[in-house]
């Protein structure tokens, strides 16, 4: 008996080692083979509309499908299977000199689900969740060096995000979750071919161009875990890898080496007599987006079943950010007849440009949400909910060669959740609708340029974010 | 497409880029649509400055020039604070043959900056003749003011660029004049009085009026008298009072022997001059821009930046060793030691007499004298406007 019990003990155990090592194991794996991803929309605009509605605050209080980014040891909270999608839309008002700085709006659906189970006693959960924008599954923008461009905005949040995680509950206080968030990049090359005219250019040239991109998947890890000590009271914390978009931008006009029978991008000019090749090289290398890793750390507090307070800090490692300005090679040859070059000049050579460092800030972000009930009736719940966060930005002041425009930005955010439960024979679970609004405002915030002669100068930038969305859950008990 | 099936289909290119399939990303050649761009850009009027073209400036002959007179030559120009064109210009009384010869006239130092000595003392003086009008084909130069005229149809500005011919306003009387002034400078006051800055033969003079309608009345002195063989041309006068640190309420910046000078005053009539300003040599590009022997021609303003610190810019002309004049920029905080761009605001190398006017934080336009176009005699002026990609009319 006791052997038995033993046994049954250790199956158990080794059960749920197991169970722990997938959910660690995932994330420790892609530690090891995730040194380049990209960035993410949720980080700007969150996932899910009843933790966008609290702030974000919800590392130590989630169990929907956004767990899969705030936290994934939540997931292992949900008693429930649920699937869920949504819509989500972001619309921004930025400036810079007070000119609209057309900031395009990023719109998209999000989509989840969690599935619950349990292996000899102990509770798991898997689950999965994606951003999927409307118009790009990636956007690589390659911008002059010194252009100056609202850097955490623009770009960065143009990427589809999905993420595959799986947490535990060993014991009835504990879940711990992991697993690796997957995110896309791409790589892009432009060639032309063709007669360029020197006279009449417009009208008299031919000219074919191909963009080759080759979309790939990147990744990096995300680990979390949830401590419940008492039914009221919970604590989460969760750690975010960090990850580098590597923007290469290669662009091909005429042949390195003329008459080169294997070269597809002939490049003539025309317009003076004998046509004459040139041939024009491109290649760019940047960090096209990064987001640095993060460490979040969340306590909720229910004093009674109606209310929930929720406070987290997020320590944001900004410090390790690279330049999206990057370097850059530029080759060009034109063969210039011996009668013509009086009239063509070509340079000796073009300076390229070289990463500038960005000298970016850590930042601690403050987060708090509250949830209350507002209407309890037989079948139906309606919460309220309200948020709050600022991030300090992480830019220093632009005095120099770049120009990356940021400000702080302080994010209120409101939302609304309706719960039908107790649907049976139609439906053996729930069906949660959940709304939010959020708003950030990004005061004014002046660039003072250390030249006065430097060909931006001075700027002010400032702006707004209205953003807002609906996710619908289902849920099967 | 729709936004149903491109997500539908970035949904799939998704997949098959997780599942690594390159034969079913292949598919997925689908391009998102074209990026919005901002409405503009920060520019701190450093060019380069793009010259306006007839739609821009209503002046069709020469296309796009900022005024032109036939039968007349157009020295040197500035705009007003009231959007006035305040210019020197004289009638020719004989076209130049064009198999005339070289001009033995190159270097005479009434006209300071026409013609430079690029030689050395064991070779002896080689005259670099500079673009420029040939005074002795003319009458005796004058100073003109054109009133602006209403901005139609412009999307930027509260005054077109370009300006009617326009009445003359100040001719030499003086006895220390000589037989002409040129190179006028208005200087609008508070309360609404104008000190008119200009060169003569024996220096330079101010004339007062109590407002831009005039008369205007000359002093029976110049301000900055020409002394030895050194004659200052081209005044370019600011009123400090918005600058941190600067010696005087007024500077006049204006070019002697090769070198811009600055002087001081306290009421914008008595000037006391303080030094030759140190402008480090703008390098050249490649063999054409050549080497930099002198600098002239300073037209100074007052900026106020977005981030409300107010500094000088002046604009200025580089000499070269070739022959060619390009015009560049330097910035100054206090309007005494300057900071210097190192490098041309137009692309043109036969520009002169730059003179800044400034739209808003942004959009800055440069007067500058040009010896292009059909129509003109000996040159006349055109501006540029800077960003090149602002229009100053609506799109045709």
């Amino acid at each position: 008996m006791h052997h038995d019990a033993t046994h049954a003990l250790s199956v158990r155990a080794a059960r749920v080692l197991a169970l722990a090592i997938l959910a660690l194991g995932a994330s420790g794996l892609s530690l090891a083979t995730a040194a380049r991803v990209s960035a993410q929309p949720m980080d700007t605009y969150g996932m899910g509309s009843r933790s966008v509605a609290m702030g974000g605050a919800v590392t130590a209080d989630v169990e929907d499908f956004s767990a899969n980014y705030y936290n994934p040891a939540g997931l292992a909270r949900a008693r429930a299977a649920r699937i869920g999608i949504g819509y989500f839309g972001a619309f921004h008002e930025m400036s810079v000199d007070d000119l609209d700085s057309n900031i395009d709006p990023l719109r998209g659906i999000v989509l989840g689900l969690v599935v619950p189970g349990e292996i000899e006693g102990v509770r798991f959960a898997f689950g999965l969740g994606v951003h999927l924008n409307d118009d790009y599954i990636s956007r690589t923008r390659s911008l002059p060096g010194r252009r100056p461009r609202w850097e955490l905005y623009d770009n960065r949040p143009r990427r589809i995000f999905l993420a595959a995680h799986l947490a535990i509950r060993p014991v009835e206080w504990l879940t711990i979750g992991g697993g690796i968030s997957f995110l896309s990049y791409s790589t892009n090359t432009l060639a032309i071919r063709g007669n360029l005219d020197i006279l009449m250019p417009e009208r008299r040239s031919h000219l074919e161009h191909e963009i080759r991109a080759d979309l790939t998947t990147i990744r990096y890890p995300q680990v979390g875990v949830q401590v419940q000590p008492l039914p009221e009271l919970s604590f989460g914390a969760v750690y975010r890898g960090q990850f580098a978009l590597d923007n290469k931008l290669q662009a091909l006009v005429g042949c390195e080496v003329p008459d080169d029978p294997f070269c597809t991008t002939s490049l003539s000019f025309t317009g003076f007599g004998d046509p004459f090749p040139g041939y024009f090289s491109l290649l760019s290398q940047a960090v096209n987006a990064f987001v640095p890793q993060q460490i979040s750390l969340g306590g909720s507090w229910s004093p009674t079943p109606d209310f929930r307070l929720n406070v987290e800090v997020t320590w944001v490692n900004w410090s390790a950010y690279v330049s999206p300005v990057g370097r850059s090679d530029i080759t060009l040859r034109i063969a210039v007849p011996e009668s013509l070059r009086d009239m063509i000049r070509v340079p000796e050579s073009i300076m390229g440009s070289s990463p500038q460092p960005a000298l970016f800030q850590d930042r601690f972000v403050p987060r708090i949400g509250a949830e209350g009930v507002i209407l309890r009736e037989r079948m139906v719940e309606m919460r309220g909910r309200g948020g709050f966060f600022y991030e300090n930005s992480p830019v220093p002041n632009q005095v120099s060669l770049t120009n990356l425009i940021d400000s702080d930005r302080f994010v209120f955010s409101l939302g609304l959740g309706l719960r039908l439960s107790d649907l049976r024979p139609l439906l053996p679970g729930f069906i949660q609708a959940d709304f939010h609004f959020q708003y950030s405002l990004l005061p004014e915030r002046v660039m003072t340029k250390t030249s006065l002669v430097d060909p931006v100068g001075d700027f002010r930038a400032s702006g707004q974010i209205f953003a807002g969305g609906a996710t619908i859950e289902v849920g099967f008990e | 497409m729709t936004n149903a099936s491109r997500r539908a289909l970035l949904g799939l290119c998704l997949a098959a880029s997780l599942a690594g399939s390159s034969v079913a990303t292949m598919g997925c050649s689908t391009l998102g649509p074209k990026g919005s761009e901002p409405d503009g850009l920060p520019h701190n009027g450093t060019g380069p400055y793009r010259d306006l073209d007839a739609d821009e400036t209503a002046v069709r002959t020469p296309s796009g020039a900022a005024i032109s007179i036939g039968g007349t030559t157009i020295d040197t120009a500035m705009v007003a604070s009231d959007g006035s064109l305040f210019y020197a210009s004289a009638t020719v009384t004989a076209r130049p043959m064009p198999d005339a010869g070289p001009l033995d006239d190159a270097g005479v130092a009434l006209d300071a900056g026409v013609a430079l000595d690029a030689g050395t003392p064991d070779a002896g003086p080689a005259v670099v003749r500079l673009p420029g009008p040939d005074w002795s084909q003319h009458e005796a130069r004058s100073v003109h003011r054109s009133a602006p005229r209403p901005p139609t149809g412009l999307t930027y500005g509260a005054h077109s660029p370009g300006f009617e011919p326009g009445t003359e306003i100040l001719t030499a009387s003086q006895a220390w004049e000589g037989s002409f002034v040129t190179d006028p400078w208005a200087l609008v006051r508070g309360d609404g009085s104008v000190l008119l800055y200009y060169a003569a033969e024996g220096g330079i003079g101010v004339a007062r009026a109590s407002s831009l309608d005039g008369p205007y009345e000359t002093e029976s002195a110049p301000v900055i008298a020409a002394h030895d063989d050194a004659v200052p041309r081209r005044p370019s006068v600011i009123d400090t009072h918005l600058l941190t640190g600067a010696s005087h309420p007024y500077l006049m910046y204006y070019e002697e022997s090769g070198v811009i000078r600055v002087a001081g005053s306290s009421d914008g009539v008595a000037f006391a001059p303080i030094a030759s300003l140190t402008l480090p040599p703008m390098p050249a590009r490649d063999d054409r821009d050549g080497a930099e022997l002198a600098v002239g021609g300073p037209a100074a303003i007052v900026v106020t930046t977005p981030a409300s610190r107010s500094i000088v810019r002046l604009y200025y002309e580089s000499r070269r060793s070739n022959g060619n004049v390009l015009l560049t920029l330097a910035a100054s905080s206090d309007g005494a030691s300057f900071e210097a761009f190192g490098r041309p605001v137009v692309e043109e190398r036969d520009r002169r007499f730059p003179s800044p006017a400034v739209i808003d934080e942004r959009i800055s336009l440069l007067y500058q004298w040009s010896p292009e176009g059909p129509g003109t005699s000996e040159g006349t002026i055109f501006v540029g406007v800077a960003p090149g990609g602002v229009r100053l009319a609506p799109e045709m």
